[in-house]
């Protein structure tokens, strides 16, 4: 009565170790998930009981994923390390994964077409993708698990066997404790199908009337309602009992409530790209063998699978219609990921693909085929599907070699060398432009990181556009309730952050003009910023508690539930392959409609040709407008030679442009990416255009909107653009010298682990704050002054603020940002501007930044009115950036500033900003303004600026603070008196409209110093 | 026909089926969305917590030796202080974990071991040490150039302890020693360099305050209150606002509720009320600003209603440990210091019915921190009476002969009434006494169906004045002036045959009318 | 079979029995007398007698002993004789004083107190410099601080004799003697008016501390003179000469550290001013300075915030130019200005700004820049007609009319 096992599944096993196991070798490191699951594992390794996990974000409890397959690697990882935990966990759940395909599809089709099934389901690409892209191992352990359990619970509802319902509950538990999301929604897209199938095949459906079989089935319902009543209260305990902490304690964990924007929620017509990654891709071969699933499932006895495998493949496709988002509710629609529907419909059709092929292979379509188109024509046919499964399968392995998901593999090594160095891991690190690799390093130390990769958010590149490091929606903006990346920078005391790896020249400037400096570049090309005079970390660390029986249950539970389903397997293991019931044929398919699927394929490929067709036709020149749009977009990706190629025809060459671009350096050259241009035209000649762009720029520091003028010229229906004119001015002097301050500090001079010796540490350089006043600008408070390093010493300076009310109760401490110069040169006078920001993103109503915003500023919500404040400077000795040869000319004050910056040093400056301060008649500080030039200077070059004289009117000061205010480097300033011979200012103008002085500096950030 | 009736079905019976899976799809659509929101993203930021100063004890700073090399600034003094007293609070929650709690900062890594080795001897021998150090006397040797070191000697410093064995306490003592300190500035932290004890130095100059006229102020001459220069006799009232009783008085203070009630109860011919400060709601150790406001505000309008005030202090507050003493010490010594010269007080009650908390607590830990708050609050303000509110006369004879006059509350029959008094005459033999609360509830419902009424009330509040009376005009305080809409779960416990006959103490009504028993005092 | 109401009666008792052992303990009047000496140097062991009065035999007594940084706790038992309690080596390491207290039954029986003095200082001397860099202006002042330790780490009796050793930058050496107060020891050490290094060595009886260095530096600088040296005598905003500063010094001749910021002020000839600053290198500043952009007096003057500044240094600047040529060149309709010719009869620099206005400025003022002495300005695209113009090189100005045919 029971056949024995189809030798194909043999196969199929084998196969999947060799393929997989080989192509996960490479991709580990390519996905997007694996690192973090990986780091997950690092913790179990490290205190399996305790659940608090300090090295992320502030301290978070990892009771917010469910950790079987953590606990897992973590296990494995004994025996190779964590890599090869991963590796070892993975090729198990799959092989666990294929015997659960055979043993499903044995319930919809014949023995030989469940052996096919495994064939295909080693290749099926939403399980390729799931491993090589996304390396979400959770979700393979969870679809491997409810795949097995399937057919226990349908033998479970056909024949009440005990055994079955052991089975049955073991297998859910694991998948329980694996991947809880598959067992919920699995309970309404799967169980209760196949329960309803496995009472209709009792009621048997072929022969009867309709209205008897429903009539049979509620009859029937009610005759088995005790099994009924034994399985679902137990699946619901167990879903409940084995991850409870996590139920528990998911409510109140705000890491993790983030809802992140997915391109799983998008119009895959709209967004191409998000498309093919969250449907095509899943679905791969099954989207041609779409016609041979629906029919074979709208069969009377597969009608519910149908209808639920329907339901997945319209929640799959995410925003493209709305019904997805009725269907769930606007909430969840924002929480859930949708691609995972996709994912569960792919399993579903793998068993009737595995019919197909055999039907094609043995079947009567061979016959069908050999009769009309002859042998020879067959075995053509035959060649296309297994030729088109064949690419699939290779194609997405490789995926990442034709669009790279990751930033290159970055080499750790010598970042755990610093980290490991003097005690330099007794402060909070990040890690900038590293993609998901961050959690591969966080696994390997104990550091504590203020960044996390909790959420990895899938982060996809628009495909077709735009190149890796362009990846926008990758750009590190901060963490809800925790801090905007602005913030962190500034106020790094607050977060104890020290050192920043950093893999993307794009933040240099806001690390630079925030405070930090470079310390070293590893040998790996990563750059490490460091922020002087923060404290290190307190010994002891705050966490929430979690009470001891949930702890030692989070550890042992989903393990308990690991064990039991491996001896029942044991136990079991003779009768496990075995299916008990009669061979299912499927004879909806007639081989005669096999003319459906070509037609079907054919119109699926002439879709996606129209794309990819129209992308080729495209020819910039055709319209002025296409022209501009494309000229802008070139210079936006550096592509020169395309941008060239749209100039009319002048005395401009091409390697001289070359030559001029290259060369140009600068916030908006080197550091901006274009948003979108607006182009308006002036004047319109017969064969000419002249035109105004407007574009707007993001770059780090802020958004430029920037209009310049261009000419169009049209030659024989095509336009063409005037190329832009260039800087004529030749700097006078071909060879520069110049005397340079050269500093070096020697650190410990004691080569010891201990901490520094108080003779090493040098004493703080004393400043002295000249004047500062509380002003009110608009609904904001502002703190503006001016401080002087009294010292014989550079210092680096932190200026901290505090506000008070009445009550003399603290209101809210900040520090200086962009507005003043971190370095001071002994004697230099500095000015500085302190506005007041709340941790970024905390009230509900803020939703995750899409993109990154320079001027990202969370405004403090000030409940009491501010009446005094104090100011605490503190310094530490600097020996770098230090570069003062950039001065200010022809420099003129009417209604608007304008002016000359002109670098008379030996460096390039890359970006300068200009720090304008205004003073009272009395000479004490008004208003201080910063301004970032667009264009890099070079040595001996000049560039003019001209920007809006300061608020003053809209501006009322609420109170001048006086010596009792200021402490210096935690002293009071009154009791530190420097020996000023006279307090005349010769180095500020008086305003042209009488009242009041001003004076303007430049701080100025080389970006590649020559080191000297 | 029938066959596309059949299909017909078979379309409804489809729909049915997908309309029911949708319904169960969004049914876990929002069961996940409850799962995974509404967490409060503050909680996202853990920081280490600079909890306001938990331990309080007292400071004094005793003028400076002559050559302290340097001068040191006020603001210099705070940082010191605050990081010596945190250093020493550290050390005691380590001997309280047995094990070393955030200690490393405020040791210099040379006395660093010095500091564990007893916490790991303890240990090793299953004893835990409770101590505490409540008086501090500063005087300062040196301070460095650059700010970084300072010597100075801690005189007098009072130790409290208590050592356990796994928790029953094998005994408490207390001693008082000097310390030379030296301390140096380190990474941002003073840290804890020499801690040297010393023979104890002659008593410190603890300044005292100056007398003035208490002639607006009831004193107590031959065992009877005097006021004016003539005999007064208190007649009062437990006061609560209605709708803001127990622990909402100071959080939703109102001051012309305040204003309006003490004209009533002027008016209802009361001279005395008895007022409650929570002890959580002003701060343990350091009582903000607001709260002291809302007190003075309360005894200006007390006094312009000519009525005085008994102030109960420490209500709410049971917790008797070690760690305690100083917090209570410092809202002792902040609210005394503050209104010592108030006429409108009569009297300081420490504590109320400190004898029910004998059952939850150890009894001699309850004694010694009322032998501990007793001389300190004569010592902060010696103008005003001082008594304790015990709940039965049995235990009003404790602190006899500390205390100013003797009260006691009775809520037993009035025979067990006459008999406390006669028995606590005895034992006081001439002193004051005063009933400072007694009561009975109109309560009448479900949970006490043949309970009180107004005439019951009546007659109890007539019997209790007579028997008053006739020992010796002994000044009484009813509890209370309002029935309240809700009574706290732990006033006199949760279930509801408890809580409500607590709502139905008043003698007014909780519209404001007048009970039968509130015109009895007139 | 045990009865419900026994096993109440039980747990009644039990109940009452736990109560009453902790309330009210059997009050007795034991008393105890310490004997031991009352003084011991640091790391001796010590004996203490304890000879208990009338405490039943067999009971237990609970000894503490307090030293500055903790207690421990021993438990005896009475057995008629005196008992003779040893206090390990470990616990007497630390100075100060240990208190003895004997309890029984959670009452204190009696105390006794015992001075641990500390040993001789040991290796190395614990010295401190307070404030590592001083002004050398005669006034200020830092301080070297010496806390002596023993071996254990004990700090040192009162009143130790304690010698400081110290060097000026100006060669006179010489010695302090002063002596230990409240466990540390300081001395003042007041600046001289020569910057430089002072060093300062501390010992005690034969114990060295490591050498202390102390860095006397220069105070504000005292005014200073600026100079030009060698300037082209042509306002052609493209030259640079150098300015250099004297040599700053503070009151007392000592030359300025390192990197001490200096700030430039100017006033071109056109009125509109100047910004710059440096930083001296060997007292020297040094700065490089454009050529203004038209003829006129350029004037100069540094200064550093609460020092000194400088002289005003004006320098006169000739023009480059004293003509202007151009021509309209109606064929490919652009204005040609140039060539422009400089003093030296050289052409005017690359990238030399000609600024075109329209007299009637209907139309925008437009800019150009000098390529090889000329610059062109297009009108391809102007309508026909004449246009009183002014060509502006260097600030001089020539009328022009353009004739757009």
């Amino acid at each position: 009565m029971y056949k024995k096992v189809d030798k194909l599944l043999l196969i199929a096993l084998i196969l999947a170790i060799v393929y997989h196991g080989s192509a996960l070798l490479i991709n580990l490191e390519k996905t997007y998930d694996a690192y973090v699951h990986i780091f997950f594992a690092d913790h179990y390794v490290r205190s399996w009981f305790e659940p608090w996990e300090y090295r992320w974000y502030t301290g978070f409890p990892i009771t917010s994923y469910p950790p079987l397959s953590h606990q897992l690697i973590a296990l494995f990882s004994f025996i190779g390390g964590l890599k090869f935990g991963f590796f070892t966990a993975a090729l198990m759940m799959l092989c666990f994964f294929i015997v659960g395909v055979y043993r499903f599809a044995e319930l919809w089709v014949p023995k030989r077409s469940a052996g096919y099934a495994a064939m295909f389901a080693v290749v099926a690409s939403s399980i390729v993708q799931t491993i090589h892209i996304y390396g979400q191992l959770p979700t393979i352990f969870g679809i491997s698990c409810l795949m097995n359990a399937l057919p226990e619970v349908y033998a479970y509802f056909r024949t009440n066997e005990r055994r079955r319902l052991i089975t049955a509950l073991s297998i859910l538990g694991v998948t329980v404790a694996s991947h809880h999301v598959t067992t919920i929604f699995g309970m309404v897209f799967f169980i209760v199908p196949i329960i309803g199938t496995a009472l209709l095949d009792e009621v048997g459906v072929e022969d009867a009337p309709f209205f008897r079989i429903v009539f049979d089935l509620i009859l029937l319902v009610f005759k088995k309602i005790k099994q009924f009543l034994i399985f679902f209260p137990l699946v619901i305990i167990e879903i409940v009992l084995i991850i409870f902490p996590y139920w528990y304690w998911s409510k109140n964990d705000p890491i993790t409530q983030v809802s992140i924007p997915h391109g799983s929620r998008d119009s895959f017509i709209e967004v191409t790209s998000s498309g093919i990654m969250f449907f095509v891709i899943p679905l791969g071969f099954s989207l041609l063998m779409l016609p041979y699933v629906f029919k074979s499932l709208y069969t009377r006895r597969n009608i519910l699978l149908g209808l639920s495998f329907s339901m997945l493949m319209l929640l799959g496709t995410g925003g493209t219609t709305p019904l997805p988002l009725i269907l769930l509710g606007k909430n969840a629609f924002n929480i859930l990921t949708l691609d995972r529907f996709t994912f569960w419909a792919s399993v579903i059709a793998i068993p009737f693909i595995g019919d197909f092929f055999r039907r094609l292979l043995e079947g009567d379509i061979r016959l069908y085929l050999v009769r009309t188109v002859g042998k020879f024509g067959y075995y053509w046919t035959l060649s296309i599907p297994i030729c088109l499964v064949g690419f699939q399968a290779i194609f997405i392995t490789n995926f990442h070699k034709a669009q790279a998901l990751q930033p290159p593999t970055v080499d750790i090594d010598p970042i755990l060398k610093f980290l490991s160095t003097d005690q330099h891991d007794r402060w909070r690190f990040m890690t900038l432009g590293f993609g998901d690799q961050m959690a591969w390093l966080s696994a390997q130390t104990t550091a504590l990181s203020i960044d996390g990769n909790y959420h990895s958010a899938r982060r996809v590149p628009e495909l077709t556009v735009e190149p890796i490091e362009r990846i926008e929606n990758s750009k590190f903006k901060g963490i809800q309730g925790i801090g905007s990346l602005q913030q962190f920078l500034t106020i790094s005391e607050k977060y104890h952050l020290k050192f920043i790896f950093s893999n993307d020249k794009f933040y240099d400037p806001i690390l630079y003009f925030s405070g930090w400096e470079r310390l070293q570049r590893l040998d790996n090309g990563i750059m490490i910023w460091q922020k002087p005079d923060v404290p290190s970390l307190p010994s002891f660390l705050p966490k929430k508690d979690m009470p001891k029986f949930q702890k030692i249950m989070w550890g042992v539970l989903p393990l308990t539930a690991f064990f039991t389903l491996l001896v029942v397997i044991i136990t079991f293991r003779k009768k496990y392959l075995l299916n008990f019931f009669p061979e299912r044929e499927n004879t909806a398919f007639r081989p005669q409609d096999s003319w459906i699927i070509i037609v079907w394929s054919l119109l699926v490929l002439v879709f996606f040709s129209y794309f990819w067709i129209k992308g080729f036709l495209y020819d910039p020149r055709k319209s002025p407008e296409t022209l501009l749009k494309n000229y802008y977009h070139d210079l936006d990706f550096k592509l020169f030679k395309d941008a060239f190629s749209l100039f009319a025809p002048s005395a401009l060459t091409y390697d001289n442009y070359i030559l001029q671009l290259s060369v140009k350096d600068g916030l908006l050259a080197s550091y901006g990416k274009l948003e979108d241009i607006s182009i308006k035209v002036k004047e319109r000649f017969p064969h000419k255009l002249k035109v105004v762009v407007k574009s707007n720029w993001t770059t780090p520091l802020e958004v430029y909107s920037i209009e310049n003028p261009h000419t169009l010229i049209e030659k024989d229906g095509k336009w063409f653009i005037v190329p832009p004119e260039f800087d004529k001015a030749l700097a006078p002097d071909e060879h520069l010298e110049k005397g340079i301050l050269a500093l070096h500090s020697q650190g410990k001079r004691k080569i010891t682990t201990a901490t520094t010796e108080h003779d090493d540490v040098l004493d703080r350089p004393e400043l002295h704050i000249l004047s500062a006043k509380l002003i009110q600008y608009g609904k904001e408070y502002v703190v503006v002054g001016e401080l002087q390093n009294v010292d014989y010493l550079p210092a680096h300076v932190t200026i901290q603020t505090q506000l008070y009310d009445q009550y003399n109760v603290k209101l809210v401490e900040y520090n200086a940002k962009y507005t003043t110069n971190h370095k001071v040169l002994p004697k230099e006078i500095v000015p500085f501007r302190i506005e007041f920001e709340e941790t970024a993103w905390v009230k509900q109503a803020d939703v995750n930044p899409m993109k990154f915003n320079p001027t990202e500023f969370t405004p403090f919500e000030f409940r009491h009115k501010p009446t005094s404040f104090k100011i605490l400077a503190r310094a530490v000795v600097a020996d770098k950036d230090l570069y003062r040869d950039v001065g200010i000319e022809s420099l003129s004050f009417d209604k608007k500033i304008t002016g000359d910056v002109i670098n008379h040093g030996t460096d390039e400056v890359s970006v300068p900003e200009l720090l304008t301060t205004f003073y009272d008649p009395d000479g004490s500080v008004r208003w201080v303004d910063h301004y970032f030039l667009r264009d890099a200077i070079r040595p001996q070059a000049k560039e003019h600026f001209s920007i809006l004289p300061p608020p003053i009117a809209k501006t009322k000061v609420l109170q001048s603070a006086t010596e009792k205010d200021f402490f210096i480097n935690g002293l009071p300033q009154t009791s530190l008196a420097p020996t000023y011979l006279n307090t005349g200012r010769f180095d500020i103008i008086p305003q042209t409209n009488g009242k009041g002085f001003y004076r303007i500096i430049v701080n100025s950030y080389l970006g590649n110093p020559t080191i000297y | 026909m029938f066959k596309n009736k059949k299909r017909s079905y078979r379309i409804y019976l489809g729909i049915i089926v997908l309309l029911i899976a949708s319904l169960a799809l969004s049914g876990i659509g929002k069961a996940w969305y409850y799962f995974n929101s509404g967490a409060d993203r503050s909680r996202a930021l853990n920081l280490p917590p600079n909890i306001p100063d938990a331990h309080t004890p007292l400071i004094e700073w005793l003028p400076d030796d002559p050559n302290t090399g340097r001068a040191m600034e006020p603001f210099t003094r705070q940082q010191i202080m605050g990081d010596y007293i945190r250093g020493l609070y550290q050390w005691q929650l380590s001997y309280l974990a047995g094990k070393p709690v955030g200690l490393k900062e405020y040791f210099t890594p040379s006395s660093y071991p010095k500091a564990l080795n007893t916490i790991s001897t303890l240990e090793r021998k299953k004893l835990t040490l409770h101590q505490t150090d409540l008086e501090h006397h500063i005087q300062l040797h040196f301070y460095s150039a650059d700010g970084q070191i300072v010597s100075f000697t801690d005189k007098r410093v009072l130790h409290k302890q208590r050592l356990y064995q796994n928790n029953t306490k094998l005994f408490t003592t207390e001693s008082i020693d000097d310390f030379d300190v030296v301390m140096l500035l380190d990474d941002g932290y003073w840290r804890l360099k020499h801690f040297v004890k010393r023979t104890p130095s002659a008593t410190t100059s603890l300044k005292k305050d100056s007398l003035l006229d208490k002639s607006k102020m009831v004193s107590i001459r031959k065992n009877q209150f005097w006021l004016y220069g003539k005999a007064f006799q208190p007649k009062g009232i437990n006061y609560y606002p209605q709708q803001t009783p127990w622990s909402f008085f100071w959080t939703k203070y109102d001051s012309t509720i305040i204003k309006k009630d003490f004209r009533k109860i002027q008016q209802l011919g009361f001279n005395t009320i008895r007022i409650f400060i929570n002890f959580q709601d002003f701060e343990r150790g350091t009582v903000p600003e607001l709260r002291l406001l809302q007190l003075e505000n309360v005894l200006t309008n007390a006094e312009k209603a000519h009525l005085k005030v008994i102030v109960t202090l420490f209500d709410f507050m049971g917790d008797y440990r070690l760690l305690n003493f100083a917090p209570s010490d410092r809202q002792l010594e902040t609210i005394l210091r503050r209104f010592q010269k108030h006429p409108a007080i009569l009297a300081w009650d420490l504590k109320n019915e400190p004898d029910l908390d004998f059952k939850h607590h150890p009894t001699e830990d309850v004694k010694e921190w009322l032998a501990w708050i007793l001389p300190r609050a004569k010592q902060y303000d010696p103008n005003h009476l001082i008594t304790i509110g015990w709940a039965y006369p049995e235990n009003a004879s404790l602190f006899k002969d500390q205390v100013d006059f003797v009260s006691f509350h009775s809520y037993r029959s009035l025979n067990d009434l006459t008999a406390g008094i006669d028995l606590l005459k005895k034992q006081v033999n001439s002193k004051a006494i005063v009933l400072e609360e007694f009561g009975v509830s109109t309560y009448r419902g479900i949970w006490a169906p043949l309970g009180g009424s107004e005439e019951k009330q009546a007659t109890y509040f007539r019997e209790v004045q007579k028997i008053l009376k006739q020992k010796g005009n002994v000044p009484y305080l009813a509890w209370t002036l309002y029935d309240f809409s809700d009574v706290p779960a732990d006033i006199a416990g949760k279930y509801p045959w408890q809580r409500n006959p607590q709502r139905y103490f008043g003698i007014l009504k909780k519209d404001g009318s007048p009970k039968k028993a509130a015109l009895l005092f007139k | 079979m045990l009865k419900l109401d026994h096993i109440v009666m039980l747990f009644l008792l039990l109940w009452v029995f736990s109560r009453c052992k902790h309330d009210a303990p059997i009050s007795s009047n034991g008393a105890v007398q310490l004997e031991s000496d009352s003084t011991l140097t640091v790391g001796a062991g010590l004996v203490v007698g304890i000879h208990p009065v009338n405490i039943p035999l067999g009971e237990k007594i609970l000894i503490t002993c307090q030293n500055s940084w903790g207690m421990d706790v021993l438990e005896k038992e009475v057995n008629g004789s005196s008992i003779r309690l040893i206090l390990s080596k470990k616990f007497t390491r630390i100075s100060g004083m240990i208190t003895l207290k004997v309890f029984y039954l959670g009452k204190e029986l009696g105390r006794k107190q015992i001075e641990v003095l500390p040993k001789k200082t040991a290796e190395p001397l614990d010295a401190y410099l307070g404030a590592k860099s001083i002004l050398a202006d005669g006034k200020d002042w830092a301080m070297i601080t010496a806390i002596p330790t023993d071996t254990f780490g004990n700090p040192v009796e009162n009143h130790t004799p304690i010698t400081y050793e110290i060097l000026r930058p100006d060669g006179t050496q010489y010695e302090i003697q002063a002596t230990t107060e409240n466990l540390v020891s300081f001395q003042i050490i007041n600046s001289l008016t020569k910057a430089g290094k002072t060093f300062i060595g501390v010992s005690l009886n034969g114990v060295a501390s490591r050498e202390k260095e102390l860095l006397e530096v220069a105070d504000f600088p005292v005014n200073f003179t600026i100079k030009a040296d060698s300037h082209s005598i042509y306002a052609d905003d493209h030259q640079f000469f150098k300015i250099k500063t004297s040599v700053l010094r503070d009151r007392n001749n000592n030359i300025m550290p390192e990197g001490t910021a200096v700030s430039f002020l100017c006033k071109e000839p056109s009125g509109t001013g100047r910004f710059l600053n440096s930083y001296t290198i060997d007292g020297v500043a040094e700065l490089s300075m454009q050529n203004p952009k038209e003829a006129g007096t350029l004037e100069i003057i540094a200064s550093v915030y609460g020092g000194g500044k400088s002289n005003v240094l004006t320098l006169d600047f000739a023009s480059p130019i004293d003509h202007i040529n151009a021509r309209y060149e109606a064929v490919n309709q652009r204005l040609n200005v140039g060539p422009l010719i400089a003093q030296l009869n050289q052409l005017v620099p690359n990238g030399t700004q000609v600024k075109l206005v329209f007299d009637n400025n209907k139309l925008p003022t437009l800019l150009q820049e000098v390529v090889d002495g000329h610059a062109y300005f297009d009108f391809t695209d102007l309508p026909k007609g004449d246009y009183p113009v002014t060509i502006f090189v260097y600030g001089i100005g020539k009328k022009f009319v353009i004739n757009r045919k």
